[in-house]
């Protein structure tokens, strides 16, 4: 059977879990009991990439080839980099879309260092299994926007997992916690992680997890804390500007803070203390409330988010049945004392909140491997999706907290005279003007030369379940379809992901055409047994004729499969697939009446 | 790029329903590249504008449970494929169903009546009402640069209040006038009347989130 875990790819810390019997478990280090593996790479010089706890004992000491917090880097560019990113790491200025850490001659795209940490956890998953996993789950901050959930999806890749689904983090948590307690009505979840901050607003009834809004920020969160603490600590100390500058004086401040802040939640003052390279020791007392004091105004920044959720959800805050906290930054005092005054009622923490997450997503890796059927989450797309119009005005094509999947078609036309390309600019967020919001990204397509206004452009938006958009254009008048070249804004491009694949597997070793044709056959028997499945359960639908060529496209298939030509599957591969859409439509069809029928049957029943 | 506005009022669905969700005969959804099925009729309801929200969510959720790509994850790509469009299609006729407005636009456009994007007609006295309440938001946002802006923001806030009893009024118009057309005595006249009224809700929709900017920002990161 096929194996699918659960992935919570943290800012901070990552985990991993699957669904046994029904119940969901994350994987432990063997040696070390730990769930968590710190999301932190380091790259010695000369040798292979070290993930994990070893990583995180190097930060101090090699602070500018150890990256902490990759997370907040994903699906970014160089110009969204700040001021203290560019105090903490080297990039690579310039030509580039995707942001670069420049590590001694090499350099890394945050998705090949995410993927590091995704290849450990896989490890540790098919140690603990016995066996190969090669499909998961991966969960992301609900407010992730598309090219950040385009960034986690190739960080997947580049481990060598198929991401089959990206789940929100609020979701994943509630869907823990609804296995868990089995309880109905609005639940609010709030998810303030190392990194980011999440507030989501869903509805369980039965069964049916049905996000209805959500907001947040995805540049917020612990890390903030220990950056506000660190800066306190360096001005009470009062360093030479030289020493407080250093690299590795403010990694080893910001192991500190850390240190300090998690020793405040349970204590009413602790000494933060920093030994300096030079040997000399810094120490300074704070107490709770000084901590308080200066995170103050980061705590307030997740109240506006959840605010504005409850509106987008039409509830006030007293509608909540119950309020659930996820992540570790949950765990400080004010941050519950503020969710407590907010929504009026004592939060939930009983389920750990580093690893709630993880847990949600083995559940819902089950889900998908048809293991748990009484469950099914409805999620929504947290910032609305547009294309650029006339005069720089962001026009929205899909409304946030729209559930998803969902498809939304618009016709366009021209604004000047003979036109003979029309650009289309696709962007996200919740901005009046095209410049205020996340570019997505660029494409032209060609139409035929007309007076401004007579053109008819129709625009496509599919949304899927993942919160993955598509866009597809069409000269109405031409009913050309083009297809389109989608240059992402701050994505890398399927050759981009190939040739880093190319790379890291090793050349002496490796076949490429051996390993083309293994993949090859190997989706080729996973299709066959899906097919045949699909024949045996609905023989009813199918149409005269439509099994004789059915059946002699899966015999032709067989028959490549025997050989050695990796193309010749591919195109068998997706002729049979073409050839079986309609008996797909017939069923999903006859799926919608049944449905509808069952329903009227249980309202007639007593 | 500009709004095609020679086209319909393209709200949700491109073009008046032809023909029905479901072949009677051989059970084929007929959704073809541009041409979608009737949103009641893909609930199994009849195209009324009097809808009982619980009933169609529960139509939904069962529609949900057995189409949502999630539970076609294990088999073959064309039913991966399938379940996505025909989940797609489910949830954009749930969300244009349930929302009143959004409702009675859509059975504006299936009634071959779509309400144009810039030829809404407004009464005079909402007009002036639109360009009062501006005006005090212009002079809010003066004030603010300068000082003392208390009382012009006392001012705003009540017209705020007045603004949401008058949707609320005309909302509760819109229902009447639902069943009105439902019971489809004068037709002609209902669709006459639900276009005045939503094109009244449009304006006074905008107006409202404008003020609401203005006494509580809507937060937004980007």
């Amino acid at each position: 059977m096929e194996r699918i875990v659960g992935i919570d790819l943290g800012t901070t810390n990552s985990l991993v879990a699957f669904l046994d019997q029904d119940a969901p478990r994350v994987f432990a280090d063997p040696e070390t009991g730990s769930v968590l593996v710190p999301s932190v790479v380091s790259f010695p010089a000369g040798g292979d990439a070290i993930v994990g706890e070893r990583a995180k004992a190097l930060a101090a000491t090699a602070p500018v080839t150890t990256i902490q917090s990759v997370k907040r880097f994903m699906g970014l560019g160089p110009e969204h980099l700040s001021a203290s990113d560019r105090l903490r790491y080297t990039f690579v200025e310039g030509e580039a879309a995707v942001v670069r850490f420049r590590i001694g001659a090499r350099t890394y795209t945050p998705p090949e260092v995410s993927a590091l940490i995704l290849r450990e956890l896989k490890r540790r998953a098919e140690a603990a299994l016995g066996a190969e996993v090669r499909k998961a789950v991966i969960t992301v901050p609900a407010y992730f926007n598309d090219s950040q959930r385009q960034a986690t999806k190739d960080a997947g890749r580049l481990a060598g997992l198929e991401v089959l689904r990206l789940v929100n983090e609020p979701t994943a948590a509630a869907l823990a916690y609804g296995l868990d307690r089995r309880n109905e009505g609005s639940v609010a979840v709030y998810d303030l992680g190392g990194g980011t901050f999440d507030i989501s607003i869903l509805k369980l009834e039965r069964g049916i997890f049905e996000v209805k809004a959500t907001n947040g920020d995805t540049r917020l969160g612990g890390d903030d804390i220990d950056e506000r603490l660190g800066l306190w600590f360096l001005a009470a100390a009062d360093l030479p500007a030289e020493t407080a500058q250093s690299r590795e004086v403010r990694a080893l401040v910001r192991r500190a803070a850390e240190e300090a802040k998690c020793r405040l939640s349970s204590r009413d003052e602790t000494e933060m203390a920093v030994t300096l390279p030079d040997g000399t020791r810094v120490a300074r007392r704070i107490g709770r409330s000084e901590l308080e004091e200066l995170i103050a105004p980061i705590v307030e920044r997740t109240l506006g988010p959840c605010r504005q959720a409850l509106k987008d959800a039409a509830m006030r805050s007293e509608d909540v049945d119950a309020v659930v906290l996820v992540g570790g930054s949950t765990r400080i005092p004010l941050v519950r004392e503020r969710v407590r005054a907010l929504f009026r009622r004592e939060p939930l923490c009983d389920l750990d909140p580093d690893e709630v997450v993880a847990l949600g997503a083995g559940v819902q890796a089950g889900i998908l491997s048809g293991r748990r059927k009484d469950m099914l989450l409805l999620d929504v797309v947290p910032l609305s999706l547009g294309i650029e119009t006339m005069g720089g005005v962001m026009t929205r094509l899909v409304e946030r907290n729209t559930t998803i999947p969902t498809g939304v078609r618009e016709t366009f036309t021209t604004a000047v005279d003979n036109q003979t390309a029309v650009d289309i600019h696709v962007l996200q967020g919740e901005r009046e003007l095209s410049g205020d919001c996340r570019s997505l990204a660029r494409f032209s397509i060609p139409i035929e030369l007309a007076a401004a206004g007579f053109p008819r452009i129709e625009v496509t938006f599919m949304i899927d379940a993942n919160g993955i958009l598509s866009v597809t254009a069409r000269d109405v008048r031409t009913g050309k379809e083009h297809s389109v070249d989608v240059k992402p804004s701050y994505g890398l491009t399927d050759e981009e992901v190939e040739r880093m694949l190319e790379e890291s597997i090793d050349h002496a070793e490796e076949d490429v055409a051996a390993r083309l044709l293994a993949e090859a056959r190997t989706d080729a028997d996973t299709f066959l047994r899906q097919i045949e499945r699909t024949l045996a359960e609905a023989p009813e639908f199918l149409q005269s004729g439509e099994r004789e060529a059915i059946d002699a496209a899966i015999a032709e298939l067989r028959r490549a499969t025997a050989g050695r030509d990796h193309d010749r599957i591919r195109d068998l591969i997706e002729r049979l697939n073409a050839g079986t859409a309609p008996l797909a439509q017939r069923i999903m069809s006859a799926s919608i009446k049944r449905a509808l029928e069952r329903k009227a049957a249980s309202e007639l029943a007593p | 790029m500009a709004m095609d506005t020679d086209s319909t009022l393209c709200f949700e669905c491109g073009k008046p329903a032809a023909g029905q969700l479901v072949c009677s005969g051989c059970g084929v959804v007929q959704h073809g590249a541009t041409e979608e099925p009737d949103f009641f009729a893909l609930f199994a309801l009849p195209r009324r504008l009097s809808i009982d929200l619980a009933d169609l969510e529960a139509r939904y959720y069962a529609l949900s449970r057995e189409l949502h790509p999630d539970l076609f994850q294990t088999r073959s790509p064309a039913e991966q494929v399938a379940s996505l469009r025909a989940a797609a299609l489910v949830n954009r006729a749930y969300r244009t169903l349930r929302d009143p407005v959004r409702r009675a636009l859509y059975w504006l456009t299936i009634h071959g009546e779509a309400l144009g994007r810039n030829n809404d007609r407004v009464p005079a006295e909402l007009a002036t009402q639109v360009f009062a309440v501006q005006e005090k938001l212009e002079e809010l946002r003066e004030r603010r640069q300068t000082g003392a802006a208390e009382a012009v923001e006392g001012e705003v806030r009540e017209s705020h209040a007045l603004l949401r009893r008058q949707m609320r009024a005309l909302e509760e118009r819109l229902q009447e006038t639902f069943a009105r057309a439902d019971r489809s005595e004068e037709q002609a006249a209902s669709l006459a009347e639900t276009k005045a009224l939503l094109s009244e809700l449009h304006y006074l929709r905008t107006l409202i989130r404008d003020v609401e900017q203005e006494l509580e920002p809507e937060w937004s990161a980007s």
